[in-house]
């Protein structure tokens, strides 16, 4: 949504702010900001994004405050790795916000702590209703078999490519479904043929999302539900086997590169530097890849496991509203929710940014305001739904998750580094995935 | 009068070459701005593709939808950095050089324990002290609003700078505090009408840095504020950004150029206390 | 110029005398008046000290001995969090990493401060714009532009390997993204960074009287032999001052290695700085006692150099108002 002048709003706003600073001692007072009749309600969101969201969100709390006129909610946002130490320190100073957008990978602990608000009686009297929500992306939501958040979206795992450079290289189509191995030589064909400087994939030895899938495909999952390592050291040990064999027929990127990519930020990744052709990751990041890249990207599938493998991809949710278990007003913080979710005003509002909605009829509304990547993405995720190629994930990360992710980078780069044969990488993974959910509990 | 070397004892040839080793470096020190001075003119697709300096396209919006790009316009987020500073400034000259000309001219009981201490202030990590005093400003009521960011520098929490002052303080030579003491001065006014015009370019490098580093400090303002229309600029800068969704780097270049010209500026403005030097001829008298 | 220490004697003397005489009055001698101003100067940092910095410090030592999670209670563990320290191998590559980093970039950045300050403070055309041109890069310290300015002029293709390949020297080594390299960048960035030492140095030359110089000059010593006997010797409290703080800065120097690696310390924790370490177990893993713990070891490390460096300065700093 783009301002083209003040509201009223804001200039009081700014001129109560300017006064309030200047005023320096004058807000010493009792801890609550002045303003506010003694019916109004007052709610507070947190939520990580760019400006792009915040102006979604916004928009989102303007029509909700219409439909509930005794509620003022205030938002605050910033981005996803300053997110979490901000609102953990909230919580440490006893302000937890209302309502609290969450991640899957952080849920389990904040639930086991007790800080979130568990959702089933708003669910059962219809403040939210999930009577068409995709219960595969629901399910896969909840922590102990109940709703703790509802799911802004959806994703599956992909790999996203450069649709020009496989014009460009000219040595076949992308291929409906690849192995693994098929992927390894599609990559290396493409490598050859594109030259110097630009490689089949990016190298995906430290992306967990990559690792997962393999481990899922040979029937086990990251984390055992108990919350101990699921991975064997096998599993590691081919899997890093696999991506030396990459490297060396240069079918992925040398580590050089490689260890550039820092997954949170759009522009060190290989593909959108142009020194790739894949890159795997959640279909989600489509709009961004694209917003950042002058080629064309296009979205596939992530390679098989082979014949009898399980499907490794899975519905995963990109994040999640919740409400604190703490708030004051339970009735208006799943309002919220609810409105979100199910309200047309508030689904068009914040639309598909942080994900294709788990309500059929959301996704329906949502259609004709689509962008053309969002369709994409939406196009794909029917499209992986119906193949059967998805299988739901039913264990939670645990605590610890975290940590384990970091130590798979920083082996799988001493491996690529050649600091580390693949046989002693995989035993240090294991054993420190092991040291890692022990100490997160 | 101006500290500077007399030219005749200078050799003729040595000019040049030393404006030629300047301009260098200051080419070197120059680059990373005007690397982003062209990136807020391009579209993103064109930031991280293209290696020339010159934009293709021209992206004047980088700069008119940043602005705006929040529920409050950049205006209202550089004018609470410019109170923040302003304060902290305010606060860390005054605090800090009344505790510097105790700890550099006052012989009291206990200081090498006291200056000891106040060293030891400066070594703990930040991050680590943020919780509890997060905890005390809450019990207070001073969230979300400056406080917690002002009141501090008031009370001399930046000791860097009392350290600073003592070293400066020191190197003033005592003569006049001597001729002043047996005028029958009191220790304030040693204070107020020796010391401090005599430390002016330490007080003018406390305020300088004071200002630049609160206009840049992003984790106390992210932590204590939580309202949009008390962001300082570097929290609003940062929400430009987000590794799980479309970031706006021209946008974010843009004002980041913008939000260097104030603290280009102050230190361009206080530099001159710098330049002036020190009037040293009181010492004769 | 300096007076006669004997009269000074005499005159101190005379002073206290007095001083006693007057003070009987108030039951106050001078040296307990000087006790009282001091502490009242000191007023508003006891204030700081005891409201803001002490009770958080003395917190933070309390949760190094305790296993907290931001989020529940602390729990008392002892000196379990010191002990894990020793056998963890992060925290020795955090520390011998902040070790490189601390005794390669001070140095470095003080010759660098220290020459700039010189060749400016000469009374060139245009020196106050040079001033603050070689300041710009300290005012962009923490911004993200510097994180991807950086990769892009230490990757492989690189600004810097371009260079390198105008003077003949081939290289695709990507400088920032290997684990032998990284630091070394990061290094680079913090020298380039000189900006604030080197104001610091300027305002320290501008406070060396001028008289000096001049009575130097008529006595016939040259520009060399100025530098050597006046300009040095009285700019050791600003060259002490500098070292101490810029020590203490890099032993806790975060940002530069947090947005140049993105929060990891990669490639392979090569620059996994001791706060970042600190950083990621606290606010990432929220295992806060463990960080607690870590930075009081950290804290207890840097006071034991800058004690040897008080100690060491005795030889060589010289301030101007000490009576010898």
């Amino acid at each position: 949504m783009i301002k083209t002048a003040y509201n009223r709003r804001q200039i009081l706003a700014m001129g109560t702010q300017s006064v309030a600073g200047l005023s320096l001692l004058g807000l010493a007072a009792c801890g609550s900001s002045p303003s506010g009749t003694a019916t109004t309600k007052k709610l507070q969101l947190i939520f990580w994004g760019s400006t792009l969201r915040d102006q979604l969100t916004r928009k989102a709390i303007q029509l909700f405050e219409q439909k509930h006129p005794d509620v003022k909610l205030t938002s605050q946002f910033t981005d996803f790795n300053a997110y979490w130490p901000k609102l953990s320190t909230q919580i440490a100073g006893g302000n937890e916000p209302d309502l609290i957008q969450m991640d899957m990978r952080y849920i389990a602990q904040y639930v086991q702590k007790g800080l979130l608000l568990e959702l089933s009686s708003a669910i059962s009297n219809k403040s939210i209703d999930l009577s068409d929500f995709d219960q595969t992306l629901l399910a896969g939501s909840q922590v102990n078999g109940k709703s703790y958040g509802i799911p802004l979206g959806g994703n599956y795992q992909a790999f996203l490519y450069d649709e020009d450079l496989i014009t460009q290289a000219n040595v076949g189509p992308v291929p409906d479904t690849f192995t693994w191995d098929e992927f390894g030589s599609y990559c290396a064909k493409l490598a050859k043929a594109l030259g110097k400087g630009v490689a089949g994939t990016g190298d995906e030895s430290s992306n967990v999302t990559a690792f997962e899938i393999w481990v899922r495909q040979r029937g086990r999952d990251l984390y055992t539900p108990e919350g101990k390592v699921g991975f064997t050291q096998k599993d590691a040990e081919d899997w890093f086997s696999y991506w030396s064999s990459l490297r060396k027929t240069g079918a992925c990127v040398p580590i050089g590169e490689a260890a550039a990519v820092n997954s949170g930020s759009i522009p060190t990744i290989n593909i959108v530097k142009g020194q790739a052709v894949f890159s795997l990751t959640l279909s989600n990041l489509l709009s961004a890849y694209q917003a950042a890249m002058k080629h064309k990207v296009g979205i596939h599938a992530t390679p098989t496991g082979g014949a009898g493998a399980q499907p490794g991809m899975y519905l995963k949710t990109s994040m999640l509203i919740s409400a604190s278990s703490k708030t004051s007003d339970v009735a208006d913080s799943t309002a919220f929710i609810g409105f979100l979710i199910n309200d047309p005003a508030g689904i068009q509002a914040i639309g598909a940014e942080r994900g294709v909605p788990g309500s059929a009829k959301a996704r329906s509304l949502l259609q004709p305001q689509l962008t053309d990547s969002q369709k994409l993405v939406v196009a794909y995720q029917d499209a992986i739904t119906k193949s059967g190629n998805a299988r739901a994930k039913t264990v939670l990360d645990p605590a610890g998750a975290g940590a384990v992710e970091q130590s798979l980078m920083r082996i799988a780069q001493a491996v690529g580094f050649g600091h580390s044969s693949v046989a002693d990488g995989a035993k240090a993974l294991y054993a420190e995935a092991q040291k890692d959910l022990a100490q997160g509990s | 009068m101006i500290n500077r070397l007399p030219r005749a004892k200078q050799r003729s040839w040595a000019r040049p070459f030393l404006h030629i080793i300047i301009i260098a470096g200051a080419v070197l020190m120059l680059y990373p701005v005007i690397w982003m001075l062209s990136a807020s003119f391009k579209p993103m697709d064109e930031i991280f593709s293209s290696a020339q300096l010159l934009p293709q396209t021209w992206a004047f919006d980088n700069y008119s939808q940043g602005w705006i790009a929040l529920d409050y316009s950049f205006d209202v987020f550089f004018l609470n950095s410019f109170l923040v500073c302003l304060g902290a400034v305010a606060g860390n000259v005054i605090s800090c050089s009344l505790a510097a000309y105790a700890f550099a001219r006052v012989n009291f009981r206990f200081k090498p324990f006291w200056f000891m201490l106040m060293l030891g202030t400066i070594m703990l990590p930040y991050n680590v002290v943020v919780v509890p005093q997060y905890v005390l400003f809450k019990n207070f009521g001073w969230i979300n609003t400056f406080l917690p960011l002002i009141v501090p520098k008031f009370l001399a929490t930046d000791a860097f700078f009392i350290f600073l002052l003592v070293q400066f303080i020191r190197a003033i030579p005592r003569d006049l505090d001597d001729a002043a003491k047996i005028d029958g001065c009191s220790h304030v006014q040693m204070y107020l009408r020796i010391i401090i015009p005599l430390a002016a370019p330490a007080l003018a490098t406390t305020a300088i840095f004071t200002f630049i580093w609160t206009w840049s400090d992003f984790f106390t303002q992210l932590i204590f504020l939580n309202d949009q229309s008390a962001y300082t600029v570097p929290v609003a800068l940062r929400t430009f950004l987000d590794g799980t969704g479309v970031s706006a780097y021209g946008q974010l270049f843009a004002i980041s150029i913008l939000s260097l010209i104030p603290i280009l500026g102050f230190f361009i403005a206080f530099q001159r206390l710098l330049i002036e030097g020190v009037a040293t001829s009181g010492i004769k008298g | 110029m300096i007076r006669n220490p004997e009269n000074l004697a005499r005159i101190d003397a005379k002073e206290t005398e007095q001083d006693t005489k007057r003070a009987r009055g108030f039951n106050l001698s001078a040296q307990g008046k000087e006790n009282l101003t001091g502490y009242l100067f000191l007023l508003p940092w006891f204030a700081g000290l005891i409201l803001l910095t002490a009770g958080p410090m003395f917190g933070s030592l309390y949760l190094s001995f305790t296993r907290f999670d931001l989020i529940s209670s602390p729990v008392w563990i002892g000196v379990q969090n010191y002990l894990a320290m020793l056998q963890d191998p992060r925290w020795l590559s955090a520390v011998r990493v902040t070790l490189i980093y601390v005794f390669f970039s001070v140095p470095l950045k003080m010759l660098f401060a220290l020459a700039l300050a010189l060749m400016l403070n000469r009374g060139l055309r245009g020196l106050s714009i040079y001033r603050a041109v070689y300041y710009v890069p300290s005012l962009l310290g923490g911004s993200v532009a510097i994180a991807i300015l950086w990769q892009q002029i230490f990757d492989a293709n690189g600004l810097v390997n371009q260079v390198l390949g105008m003077i003949g020297i081939k290289s695709t080594t990507s400088w920032i993204s290997s684990p032998n390299y990284a630091l070394g960048t990061l290094i680079v960035l913090a020298v380039w960074q000189f900006g604030s030492p080197m104001i610091i140095f300027l305002a320290g030359l501008k406070q060396i009287p001028s008289e000096y110089y001049e009575a130097a000059t008529t006595d016939g010593a040259g520009k060399i032999y100025q530098f050597w006997r006046i300009t040095l010797p009285l700019l050791t409290p600003i060259v002490f001052f500098n070292m101490i703080l810029q020590m203490i800065g890099a032993f806790q120097a975060f940002t530069p290695a947090f947005i140049v690696s993105g929060g990891t310390g990669g490639p392979i924790d090569s620059t996994l700085f001791y706060t970042l370490y600190i950083y990621q177990e606290g606010f990432g893993n929220l295992h806060m006692g463990y960080a607690s713990a870590m930075a009081w070891v950290l804290l207890v490390a840097i006071a034991l150099f800058t004690a040897l460096a008080f100690l060491t300065s005795r030889y060589w700093v010289f301030y101007q108002d000490e009576r010898r």
